[in-house]
């Protein structure tokens, strides 16, 4: 059975991004895998309320904002999985009594929101220059009732999975194979053979995000470093 | 500079020179952490080293100041109190500038800063715990040197990384707008940057050639310039 | 004899106060847990049905010290136009300051409302909502399920999915039947049937402590310094239906797949109470 939009099963969509977009936020970036987008603005460190204040670090707050309606509980559920995602990630300790604020509206969904939301979110920090342990890339499979699996699926193959799966991995855990995921959303009707398949291409594509991420940061950064020592 | 490194957050650095020896004491600059034996960097940007003091750093652009002692800042008072004046100098917490961190402020003649004002100073105290300190004089000459109110003029935000190009004497924006008419500068490296031309005109085409030069090299720099100053 | 016994418990509780990282170091160095537990032990659980006569449905759940109660409403009430013979399951989880120090009153909080959320979407893979259906497209049931923690110990999402599970068991609804003429549902009360529970759901939590110990079943003071948790849910045929793992600290594959392998167990364990 092929695809809707024709893609190989363990083929992502087209990927896009554009960091610091946003002119008055320290840190943007605008994350794109097919249809499926959002922008990240991050602010940070900067001040926050004494009754918020962390003496010992920095406080990591995320807000998201769905693409249609008003925010609900629902988002609540997306900004705990992002900040319990970066909450160790970013080193806190470097800034105490702090904050660093992740806002991410959601631009359009199509599929694999959770992981776009979180792709978006580690170039945004890391266009803001907030320091990282390391970069957090994410990709989502399904597997569809005829048992076949489709990496980074869009809607459309997300309501007629049997499965959806949403992983997230450290750059640094290619170096240190033996640590797992940073983050596992698995949900539907599965068994552990097809838990393990999905996590390994999600592996596989969440490698070919951060290579993306890579090509992306470097492009910035070589852009800047060429005016200045010209 | 042999070809430029560009780094990642959790990249790790080999920082094994290949004439130097083993056993030289390795100084991390901003960017860089040791976690366990491994160096490895914690913000994007360009690998910088110096092979004679091992010093290691990254070079890259960011928005938000945090503070670091020593650095020029321009700041705006947002309050007083009875021993200073509150300084809002773009990091997370305000600036305390103390009454007598003035040149030739005593305890009868201080100067007298309304709320709104800009002042061009120097972080005497900066560390993660403490909110940072910033005085308008060099407490060992007891001279200015340049420090102080910025009467007047015209101050704008641009990246930090723009800002310590600035700072440089040779900075190609400057030095162009200067063959072309006089004004006053003052870059703080918390991306922040007043000028005053004298007339309300010129000080805008500073402003905004200065914010223009942001992605030009000199060559363009040169262009640019020349040619607002054409349009004027 | 009894005053020294007493003094050491009383040492033992200030130095909990203190220090209480530290405190349960010393337990998990030497493979044990302050309450006793071995790592990968689950605190038994207990389910009281039917314990309120004025929901439709109800179930009282006890996992170690943390007890919940979750009660079903039902009310009658016009389908979405989209899915004419579906009805609704609303799920909502409330931590009042009621069973812990560590929520305020007011606007529920993120934990509340992550948890809300997360047993909402479990609700929905296991709950067939055709079965609410009173009249294609003019009425259905909707079902409310509240779910109220009174004391909050930790594991407070597995005791809301159990809670939750049994409460649907539970469910009676009134046999209803729609009046084409005058559009009036007209119920029996002596009439009320039990709607089938699509499939069971049964979950564990694992908890890695302190970066370095993997536990099952954390409570509050082992939650407090855990840096991932992990959520297994099995269905009644022993299939996965949910993997949820947060929090920065790693949790290797193989780690994963031997709470995966220990959640299978809890299983058994959780259906024999049900």
């Amino acid at each position: 059975m092929g695809r809707p939009d024709k893609r190989e099963p363990g083929q992502i969509r087209a990927l896009h991004c554009a960091l610091g977009q946003l002119n008055r936020a320290d840190g943007s970036a605008q994350f794109s895998a097919g249809n499926t987008s959002a922008l990240c603005g991050v602010y940070g460190p900067v001040d926050v309320k004494v009754y918020d204040e962390k003496l010992d670090r920095a406080l990591v707050e995320v807000k998201f904002r769905p693409d249609i309606g008003v925010s609900a509980t629902k988002d609540r559920w997306v900004e705990s999985a992002v900040r319990s995602t970066f909450e160790r990630e970013v080193l806190a300790h470097l800034h105490p009594r702090t904050l660093v604020q992740i806002n991410i509206q959601l631009r359009e969904g199509d599929g694999s929101v959770d992981a776009t939301v979180i792709n978006a979110t580690t170039l945004a920090l890391v266009d803001a220059g907030i320091p990282l342990k390391s970069m957090i890339a994410a990709a989502s499979c399904v597997v569809l009732a005829d048992d076949t699996t489709a990496v980074d699926p869009t809607q459309e193959e997300v309501d007629a999975a049997r499965s959806t799966h949403t992983f997230a991995f450290s750059s640094s855990s290619s170096t240190r194979p033996q640590s797992g995921p940073v983050y596992v959303d698995s949900r539907g009707d599965f068994t552990m053979d097809e838990y393990n398949r999905c996590h390994d291409l999600c592996a596989m594509a969440a490698e070919r995000v951060l290579a993306f991420m890579r090509t992306v940061v470097e492009g910035k950064v070589t852009k800047e470093a060429l005016i200045s020592t010209a | 500079m042999t070809g430029v490194k560009v780094v990642l957050p959790g990249d790790i650095i080999d920082t094994q020179q290949p004439d130097g020896d083993e056993q030289a004491v390795i100084r991390l600059g901003p960017g860089l952490v040791q976690a366990s034996d491994e160096v490895t960097a914690v913000t994007a940007g360009i690998l910088r080293s110096n092979s004679e003091t091992s010093q290691w750093w990254v070079v890259g652009n960011k928005r938000r100041y945090v503070a670091a002692e020593g650095e020029p800042v321009v700041g705006v008072v947002a309050a007083r109190h009875g021993e200073g004046y509150r300084v809002d100098i773009g990091s997370a917490h305000d600036a305390l500038l103390p009454l007598l961190a003035f040149e030739g402020a005593t305890k009868r003649n201080k100067p007298n800063l309304a709320v709104g004002t800009a002042v061009y100073a120097r972080v005497v105290v900066a560390n993660s715990v403490m909110d940072p300190e910033i005085e308008c004089f060099n407490s060992h000459t007891g001279k200015s040197e340049g420090y102080g109110e910025l009467a007047e003029g015209f101050m704008f935000k641009c990246s930090l990384g723009l800002a310590r190009r600035l700072i440089d004497t040779k900075a190609p924006v400057l030095a162009a707008l200067g063959k072309g008419l006089p004004f006053e500068v003052a870059v703080g490296v918390n991306g922040r940057v007043w000028v005053n031309a004298g007339t309300v005109q010129s000080t805008i085409l500073v402003a905004n050639a200065i914010r223009n030069s942001e992605y030009l090299d000199a060559k363009q720099c040169r262009q640019m310039v020349k040619e607002l100053l054409e349009k004027q | 004899m009894a005053e020294s016994g007493q003094q050491v418990a009383c040492a033992m509780q200030t130095f909990e106060r203190l220090h209480p990282t530290e405190f349960q170091r010393r337990f998990l160095a030497q493979n044990t847990r302050h309450d006793g537990r071995e790592f990968m032990q689950f605190r038994p659980v207990q389910v009281v049905k039917g314990a309120i006569s004025t929901a439709q449905g109800s179930a009282t759940v006890r996992v170690g010290n943390t007890t919940v109660v979750c009660g079903i409403k039902a009310e009658v009430c016009e389908p979405d136009v989209k899915r004419p013979t579906e009805g609704y399951l609303a799920t909502n989880v409330e931590l009042s300051p009621m069973c812990s120090a560590q929520f305020r009153a007011g606007a529920p909080s993120e934990e509340a409302q992550v948890a809300s959320e997360h047993v909402h979407r479990l609700a929905g893979q296991m709950f067939d909502l055709t079965s609410l259906c009173i009249e294609s497209g003019r009425a259905v049931w909707s079902l409310a399920a509240d779910i109220v923690c009174i004391k909050h110990d930790g594991g407070i999402l597995d005791a809301a999915v159990v809670a939750l599970v049994a409460a649907l068991e539970d469910l009676r609804l009134p046999k209803a039947e729609l009046d084409l003429g005058t559009g009036m549902v007209s119920a029996d009360r002596t009439m009320a049937t039990h709607v089938g529970v699509g499939k069971r759901l049964f979950p564990a939590t694992f908890a890695l402590v302190d970066d370095a110990y993997v536990v099952a079943d954390a409570d509050d003071s082992e939650e407090r310094m855990a840096t991932a948790s992990l959520l297994v849910v099995h269905d009644d045929r022993g299939r996965l239906v949910n993997v949820w793992k947060r929090g920065g600290g790693m949790l290797s594959s193989e780690t994963i797949a031997r709470c995966v392998q220990r959640a299978r167990e809890r299983m058994t364990e959780i259906a024999q109470t049900l």
